[in-house]
């Protein structure tokens, strides 16, 4: 299994520390026409910025990209039901993007912006007005450096900061770390502070409290993405999320959700190309029972097989008495095997 | 007998100088500059005869149906046209009108004959068709090496001019001219672009000659004025002095009037107290006139409508006096307080043609050199580019201009370990050269440098979700092109351009990058 490590502490001044450690000293003569001509030369035209730029997540690096389930007109002929453990998990992985896009909103803010900050190893945007939250500026920071562990490739860690105008207080609203040339292929992680957010009052209605933590890795097959939700919110229970996805469309997704008892069900699925796949559940009523079933489905997301001892997935109706339906056997095979623990 | 007596003597014959409108006048002029084995191809040999044809038809008192104009024709056409001519004059003659035949030269003689291209013309042929033609007066004018051995036989002899004698009748009879006497070459000039011995006689011909300043150049005048100029032309020349000859064989009385200006309108005129060497030069900066002129009677000399400048060198070689006249149906005066003084290399015959504006437009593509700056920094681009160029105004060569640039192109970013960024390229840039060019004939080639404020500039698709991103900076570089003038305002331009650019976004890093443009120039002001 890969997993990604943390290189930094949360950030601030101290990305900007380094100056520019590989700054070379130039002869008199040409220490004086380069003074010449960089009195003329100006301008953002920077490559090196666009590195910078592409270790920054864009959405589809964060998107927890589960498949809809089945067809529809196929879900209401399903013998002896649809499974209805899978037909939660797309509309719980919007949520969760929806997240993410609140997240991602900073970040595209800043991409939007040539950087008003530049050494060789550093950048720094800003300080400019928060767009959606009068009174409040933002600033970004950005370093880079090239750990040995890395074998010359580029750790960049970042952090995003806000304040009320007119005080000297910054806080971290989004910091993280990035290894590799492109978010779209290397891998990193960052931490959203809710908390923050509220305290500076740039918050939305749905904004939970807490932090929110961010893990993906975009190096191989499958790419990896880890959501840790503090506290409910967007519409999302409190939660691990975990999705890997292979190129084929197969994957994997840990999810949970609140049905409409208020139970909350900890799902853990794997999905074929087709859709047909494997959930284990464990639940947590909301009288406080707790148990746990498994189901199959079929790429129609028609189940196929159930073992529920406890009946909870469903109230079976006379001659029935049992949740339980169908053959283990009958499950999709292969399954992909998740990389997570 | 001085030259100034000579002349005098011609001038106070004029009075009964026979005038050319009593009379039917008949022409053929020969450019050949191909003389067959042997010999170096002339270059302006066509030039004299059509310089000589347009003289006698407009001043000459010959009627354009009675020329007969033969540019490198051969020995053939030569005969054929003088057999025809020699008939007409027969014809003239027979209805009781006096008529006159000028054949004039241009060309190489050799061993005794006119070289006409692979043809032979022995001068003994020439003369005696002359001496027989049935016209009152024969005039036979050689520009060719050795060309006085057509007169050698009976006398003929270099002198500065020829008596005429004084009566009741017209003058009839032969008259021999040869740029040259038999021994000597007869020299052709670049400065001039034209034969000395042609050059001169057409100057003279033209109002330059006419000593008298009775509007009438007479063969005396002509001839006189054309032997001392190009006896002086040519006295320090590489191909030593050169003297032309003359056999006058003419009875009767009173000379022959071959040019009559009186009649023709336009021109310039010098007045009586301008004293010096004025050369007169077209649009194309050839000689059409040189005017040696001495105090004390006004000059005029007959134009074209037309532009024209006028050079006249100081006597103590500081300078130039320079004007710019437009000649059309009045004559124009000219007066030495009114010319520009400009320097020695400002001279217009040695292809100082003042100010001259002109507009390039064109197309082109730029590409840095460094492959690394082309893939991350700066693609290659096309260019659309124009030119504003003022040539010869900080000295003779010397052209400044103003360019503007407007191009782009589409390529790709790479970076490590990412994927191609998609980029669309704009480079906007405005410059200021100074060079210098070098005239080789209709092929100018020019070299200097240029100095340019460049932006560049590049986007990304929204797709990627870039800031666009721009550089501003000064590109000092080199300049170079090749230019072939198709018409007198027309050109075909190729330029190159070497630049350097300072990239300071990065890094501290010296690029360069070369343009390349091809382009049509017009000139605007000529």
């Amino acid at each position: 299994m890969r997993s990604w490590t943390r290189p930094f502490r949360p950030p601030g001044q101290a990305l900007l520390a380094k100056g520019s450690a590989r700054a070379r000293p130039l002869r008199p003569g040409a220490a004086l026409l380069v003074a010449v001509l960089a009195l003329a030369g100006c301008g953002n035209y920077s490559t090196e910025d666009l590195r910078f730029l592409a270790a920054l997540p864009q959405k589809e690096d964060l998107r927890f990209a589960v498949p809809p389930p089945g067809q529809p007109g196929a879900l209401s002929a399903c013998p002896p039901a649809n499974a209805s453990v899978w037909l939660e998990a797309k509309p719980t992985s919007d949520k969760i993007n929806a997240g993410v896009d609140f997240l991602l909103a900073l970040v595209d803010a800043v991409r939007r912006l040539p950087p008003s900050y530049r050494e060789e190893d550093a950048r720094g945007w800003g300080p400019f007005d928060a767009e959606r939250h009068p009174g409040r500026e933002v600033r970004v920071l950005m370093g880079r450096s090239f750990p040995a562990e890395l074998g010359g490739g580029a750790r960049y860690a970042y952090a995003f900061e806000a304040r009320w105008k007119g005080t000297d207080t910054w806080r971290a609203i989004l910091w993280g770390a990035f290894d590799g040339g492109s978010a779209s292929r290397g891998k990193g992680w960052l931490v959203l502070e809710f908390d923050a957010l509220h305290a500076l009052g740039m918050n939305d209605p749905d904004t939970p409290p807490g932090q929110m933590g961010v893990g993906y890795d975009r190096t191989g097959d499958p790419t990896l993405l880890q959501l840790v939700l503090g506290a409910d919110g967007f519409g999302a229970v409190q939660f691990a999320y975990q999705h890997a996805g292979w190129s084929d469309g197969s994957g994997v997704f840990d999810f949970a959700f609140r049905d409409a008892s208020l139970n909350v069900l900890y799902v853990r699925t794997r999905y074929d190309a087709e859709g047909a796949g494997r959930a284990d559940v464990g639940f947590q009523g909301s009288g406080g029972a707790t148990g746990s079933f498994t189901q199959c489905w079929g790429a129609d997301a028609c189940l196929v097989y159930v073992n529920d001892p406890g009946n909870f997935s469903c109230t079976p109706v006379p001659p029935e008495t049992s949740c339980n339906y169908g053959l283990e056997t009958a499950c999709p095979s292969p399954l992909p095997v998740s990389p997570f623990p | 007998m001085s030259a100034a007596r000579t002349l005098a003597i011609a001038i106070a014959v004029l009075a009964g100088g026979t005038a050319a409108a009593s009379e039917r006048r008949f022409a053929l002029l020969a450019g050949e500059p191909d003389g067959g084995g042997g010999t170096v191809r002339l270059r302006y040999a066509e030039r004299d005869a059509r310089r000589m044809h347009e003289i006698l038809t407009r001043v000459g008192g010959v009627r354009p149906e009675d020329a007969r104009l033969l540019l490198s024709a051969g020995a053939g056409a030569f005969r054929r046209a003088l057999d025809d001519l020699a008939a007409a004059s027969a014809a003239a003659r027979a209805r009781g009108e006096r008529t006159v035949l000028v054949v004039y030269y241009s060309g190489h003689a050799k061993d005794g004959a006119l070289r006409l291209g692979g043809g032979r013309l022995p001068l003994d042929e020439l003369r005696a068709a002359l001496e027989r033609a049935p016209a009152d007066v024969r005039i036979g004018l050689l520009d060719s090496c050795r060309s006085g051995a057509i007169a050698r036989t009976k006398g003929a002899r270099p002198a500065p001019s020829f008596d005429v004698k004084t009566g009741e009748e017209g003058p009839s009879g032969l008259v021999l001219i040869a740029s040259s006497a038999a021994g000597e070459d007869s020299q052709e000039s670049d400065a001039v672009g034209a034969s000395w011995f042609t050059h001169h006689l057409a100057s003279g011909l033209l109002g330059a000659a006419d000593a008298s300043g009775d509007a009438r150049v007479t063969l005396a005048e002509a001839y006189a004025y054309a032997y001392a100029r190009t006896v002086g032309s040519t006295a320090s020349s590489e191909g030593g002095v050169q003297h032309p000859v003359f056999l006058y064989a003419l009875g009767g009385a009173g000379d022959v009037v071959l040019a009559d200006l009186a009649p023709v309108s336009g021109g310039i005129a010098l007045p009586a107290h301008a004293e010096g060497l004025y050369v007169i030069l077209d649009r194309s900066g050839r000689a059409v006139a040189e005017v040696a002129k001495a105090g004390g009677s006004e000059r005029r000399v007959a134009l074209p409508a037309g532009r024209y400048q006028v050079k006249k060198r100081l006597p103590d070689e500081s300078g130039l006096l320079v004007a710019r006249l437009d000649v059309d149906r009045v004559t124009v005066p000219l007066d030495d307080a009114r010319m520009d003084r400009v320097p020695l290399d400002r001279d217009p015959q040695k292809g100082w043609r003042g100010k001259r504006v002109s507009l390039l437009a064109g197309a082109g593509a730029q590409r840095f050199f460094s492959e690394a700056a082309r893939d991350g920094l700066f693609p290659p681009a096309t260019l659309l580019g124009a030119e504003l160029s003022i040539r010869d105004d900080l000295g003779h060569g010397i052209a400044w201009g103003l360019d503007f640039a407007l191009g782009g192109g589409r390529g790709e970013v790479r970076i490590p370990d990412a994927p191609p960024i998609p980029v669309e390229f704009g480079e906007i840039a405005g410059g200021a050269s100074l060079w210098k060019d070098w005239r080789l004939g209709a092929l100018t080639l020019s070299a200097g440098g240029r100095v340019a404020v460049t932006w560049l500039g590049r986007s990304f698709p929204p797709a990627e979700n870039l800031p666009p991103q721009y550089f501003f900076t000064v590109t000092p570089g080199l300049t170079g092109s090749a230019a072939w003038r198709f018409t007198r305002r027309v050109s075909a331009v190729a330029r190159v351009r070497a630049s350097y650019l300072f990239y300071n976004v990065d890094e501290n890093r010296s690029l360069g990058f070369a343009e390349a443009l091809v382009g049509v120039e017009y000139a605007l002001v000529d």
